[in-house]
């Protein structure tokens, strides 16, 4: 190792040591955590379905044909944050995962504090384990004995305790 | 000869060997874990000034609002207002009071007109990108930094500065230990029909939207005619509680962090502290009493997702948070203040005159 990168890296080590501590890390940006929570195309579409469902008096899309539109009236500035492009969107609609189409689950309504809704279901998954998407809730991977429960709409009406309802 | 004076004469260096260096970058090292304590200390001091600043102007902007209006900003309307995600009715006033909270009533008299006519336009929600994602200056504990939930594809901004809306009281002076309604499709109850709120940041109504036509109460203006214990005793706004490891997070469900829902919320834990607690409902002292953000939070706070449910006081400044009082003074207050103290500066009439120096 020759003088000359001794010393630049010298140079690289003080830098650092004084200007982390005295500038810090930096903390996390919005838009990075959105881009990260909509990392899947189960994520996004659980997202739209959700903002959907907020925006029609907490009543769920008729069908694809109606989720679609809705997709391409949304601004593409707030889209891009969720890496959706809504001039893609047959993609949106295929798992990743399995390369087949979501199975969706429209018409699905509930009222304030109501519980997280399963709408987005990957039609094969991987390993005996599907993803199923929430409008309203956290993307959850199941087997099949629960993928059939939420299918069927049975979690729609569970009791959601937020402490205070 | 040339060549053999050349091997006598020694070569002239030209840098440091690598033993100099590291002995250098060692001594370094030590200096800087000497100092970076102190320089700490000095940023950290820095900050509880900023923050102390910007509560001097929350109040400041209180007490010309008060002027203006000849009441103090409002809590505005019944919390289930603004969690309604269909949000139409947040994006005016109705029922003849303003239903959403101080923080919003506050803007055009902290020079941040711009923002509040947004309002009509951007909606709280419906905008693009909707209002409440903009950052208010002032609105923040420098401490913690910009503080922010993401909600779908959205950005719900933070404040750090709670009003004092306190319990509510109703005609035979009962303290109702919550002392108010979340939802809006519900009328008042009995208490709270002939009730008043104890602390200055008053509730401004309720509308019950559920029924045609919407039924509302109001109730009573809150100006410093109604503060008995005089302004210079009585607490404003106060530093709310913050769990360090949450500052910022996904939201993923419309509720699940109902406590914390940015500026514009109206009556509610967002932009409120209640300065009373109880075993009749939910709320007990160990709740609101005041926490550090780096202290360990009870068990039964965990909600979904590893967040914790904050109902009380707290700073990122050691053993101390700020609070203002309604003559617009601010003073650091200890976090090891007892509970019935701070319940006492909280309420505006209740008779009880503490020194807010001994705080």
């Amino acid at each position: 190792m020759s003088v000359h990168s001794l010393y630049c890296s010298f140079l690289v080590f003080v830098s650092l040591a004084v200007l982390v501590p005295l500038t810090g890390c930096g903390g996390a940006d919005a838009k990075s955590m959105i881009a990260n929570a909509n990392d899947m195309n189960v994520k996004r579409l659980a997202t739209l379905y959700s903002i959907f469902h907020n925006k029609n008096n907490l009543k769920g899309p008729k069908n694809e044909g109606q989720l679609r539109a809705f997709v391409e009236s949304q601004d593409p500035n707030l889209l891009k944050r969720g890496s959706i492009d809504p001039a893609k969107l047959d993609e949106l609609f295929i798992s990743e995962r399995d390369g087949e189409p979501f199975v969706i689950r429209y018409r699905v309504n509930t009222v304030v504090f109501g519980p997280p809704l399963p709408v987005i279901f990957e039609a094969t998954g991987v390993d005996g384990l599907r993803q199923v998407g929430f409008c309203n809730g956290p993307m959850q991977e199941v087997d099949e004995d629960e993928y059939e429960r939420l299918l069927a709409g049975e979690a729609d009406k569970e009791k959601v305790d937020r402490g205070r309802e | 000869m040339e060549l053999h004076m050349k091997r006598l004469i020694p070569k002239q260096r030209l840098g440091f060997t690598l033993v100099e260096l590291l002995v250098v970058i060692a001594i370094i090292g030590i200096l800087i874990g000497m100092l970076l304590p102190a320089v700490q200390q000095v940023r950290e001091a820095a900050r509880r000034t900023e923050c102390m600043n910007n509560v001097r102007q929350l109040a400041l902007a209180a007490v010309n609002f008060e002027s203006a209006h000849m009441s103090f900003p409002s809590a505005g309307d019944t919390s289930g207002s603004y969690h309604d995600p269909r949000q139409s009715r947040m994006t005016l006033p109705e029922f003849g009071f303003e239903n959403a909270g101080w923080m919003f009533q506050i803007l055009p008299f902290m020079e941040q007109g711009n923002l509040e006519v947004q309002r009509a336009t951007d909606g709280w929600f419906d905008g693009s990108p909707p209002m409440v994602e903009n950052q208010v200056p002032g609105f923040n504990c420098p401490s913690r930094g910009e503080r922010f939930a993401t909600w779908d594809l959205k950005i719900v901004r933070f404040g750090d500065y709670a009003g004092v809306m306190g319990p509510l009281a109703d005609e035979n002076g009962d303290v109702d230990n919550y002392g108010l309604n979340p939802n809006n499709t519900s009328d008042p109850g009995d208490h709270e029909a002939s009730a008043t709120f104890l602390g200055v940041i008053s509730k401004a109504g309720h509308g019950n939207v559920s029924v045609s036509p919407p039924r509302a109460k109001k109730y009573p203006k809150i100006g410093f005619g109604q503060i008995a214990d005089g302004a210079s005793n009585t607490f404003l706004f106060v530093e709310k509680a913050a769990n360090a490891n949450h500052y910022n997070y996904s939201r993923l469900g419309q509720f699940d962090d109902w406590w914390d829902t940015g500026y514009y919320h109206n009556a509610d834990y967002t932009t409120l502290r209640m300065f009373s607690f109880g075993s009749s409902l939910w709320i007990g002292s160990d709740d609101i009493r005041p926490y550090a953000d780096n202290e360990a939070r009870p068990d039964s706070w965990v909600q979904s997702y590893g967040r914790t449910r904050e109902l009380g006081f707290g700073s990122a400044h050691p053993g101390t948070m700020t609070a203002a009082l309604g003559d617009g003074s601010t003073h650091s207050v200890s976090l090891n203040t007892s509970l019935e103290n701070l319940i006492r500066v909280g309420r505006r009439s209740d008779g009880f005159v503490v020194d807010t120096n001994e705080l």
